[in-house]
């Protein structure tokens, strides 16, 4: 392999390493809700087909909403994540806004995880996960 | 005005070096414009890994395990739905090799917890300031009687929140790992029972790249 063909190979896989994608959000509302619905935006595809959130639980306790996404990584190889929750509460109003930081989390092959997560206050009647690759 | 051979072999030198000088200043001021950083606000939240050292978001991540752990544990919680318990914070003892803040990670806890609406703190290291506020309105002679705050009214703590953080450091010539283990307490003060105490456990590793750097 000639030194073009290998600068080449070399800044294919540093781009490839460099490139940051975005990830998945998911929303649901508390079970106590009769609008009860959950859903999944997936926001990046090649994302989405490995790893994807089987389970999403929500209960009160002592007042605050407690939350617990099953993440499952569906490919052999260990990913790196982060995911972060966001709160809101009755008029849909962000509560306690950036006071949540992105947390990483190692998802290895063929496993899953549980994110899990407690409202800060009373207030809280909703939920947003994001969750994005490394 | 006729200029000796010399002479001008003098001046060409001297223009020769003003120019030089001005070629390396401006070399230099380019230099200095290319080398010059540009800032830019960041996101709070976002995943920090610049070294293997205590950083934010090991400081965020062992608050929210924290706060969420205390808020949902069982008999807290059975506390907590009558009344809102008073609790102040020790120190934290720094048990790691480095020199980290450890009262940062107990102002986000007890911030967080003060505003979950569950406890409230009183505040040990703003006593004396308080002291000397209450003598001020209480035997200056300056502060109307009928207006002046009490002495003797204070409200005594329940709890106290104390614990440690440690850390292990292994590295061999390719490789550095360092554990770190927050551990927090609840303690009644009363009957000197621990009510709740929990960890936090934060595993970061570094490789040294292909070519050494």
């Amino acid at each position: 392999m000639n030194i073009v063909k290998l600068s080449a190979l070399l800044s294919g896989v540093v781009l490839l390493a460099g490139c940051a994608t975005s990830g998945m959000e998911a929303t649901g509302k508390t079970e106590g809700d009769p609008a009860y619905a959950k859903h999944l935006v997936i926001h990046n595809e090649p994302l989405a087909n490995v790893i994807t959130i089987t389970d999403m639980r929500s209960r009160f306790k002592g007042g605050l909403l407690e939350v617990n996404i099953e993440l499952s990584n569906l490919s052999s190889s260990d990913k790196s994540i982060q995911y972060r929750f966001s709160w809101y509460d009755g008029d849909n109003f962000e509560v306690e806004q950036g006071s949540r930081s992105w947390i990483p989390v190692v998802l290895h092959g063929k496993s899953s995880v549980n994110m899990q997560a407690v409202a800060p206050n009373s207030s809280v009647t909703t939920y947003k996960v994001n969750v994005r690759e490394l | 005005m006729k200029l000796s051979k010399q002479s001008i072999q003098v001046e060409t030198g001297k223009r020769l070096k003003s120019a030089g000088v001005l070629l390396v200043a401006g070399l230099l001021s380019v230099s200095l414009i290319g080398c010059s950083k540009a800032i830019k606000y960041g996101d709070a939240a976002e995943v920090e890994t610049t070294t293997t050292s205590f950083g934010s978001t090991d400081l965020q991540q062992i608050a929210a395990k924290m706060v969420d752990s205390v808020l949902t544990f069982p008999p807290i919680v059975e506390i907590t739905s009558k009344r809102r318990p008073v609790m102040f914070v020790d120190t934290i003892k720094n048990k790691t090799s480095e020199h980290i803040d450890t009262e940062s990670i107990t102002d986000t806890i007890s911030s967080r917890l003060l505003r979950s609406g569950k406890f409230r703190f009183v505040d040990m290291t703003k006593v004396a300031a308080l002291k000397k506020q209450l003598d001020y309105q209480n035997d200056s002679g300056m502060v109307n009687q009928n207006t002046a705050t009490k002495m003797g009214q204070q409200i005594g703590a329940e709890y106290m929140m104390y614990g440690n953080l440690s850390s292990i450091v292994k590295r061999n010539s390719s490789r550095k790992d360092v554990y770190y283990k927050f551990t927090l307490k609840l303690i009644h003060l009363q009957s000197g029972i621990v009510e709740w105490s929990d960890e936090k456990e934060i595993r970061k590793s570094k490789e040294k790249s292909l070519f050494g750097l």
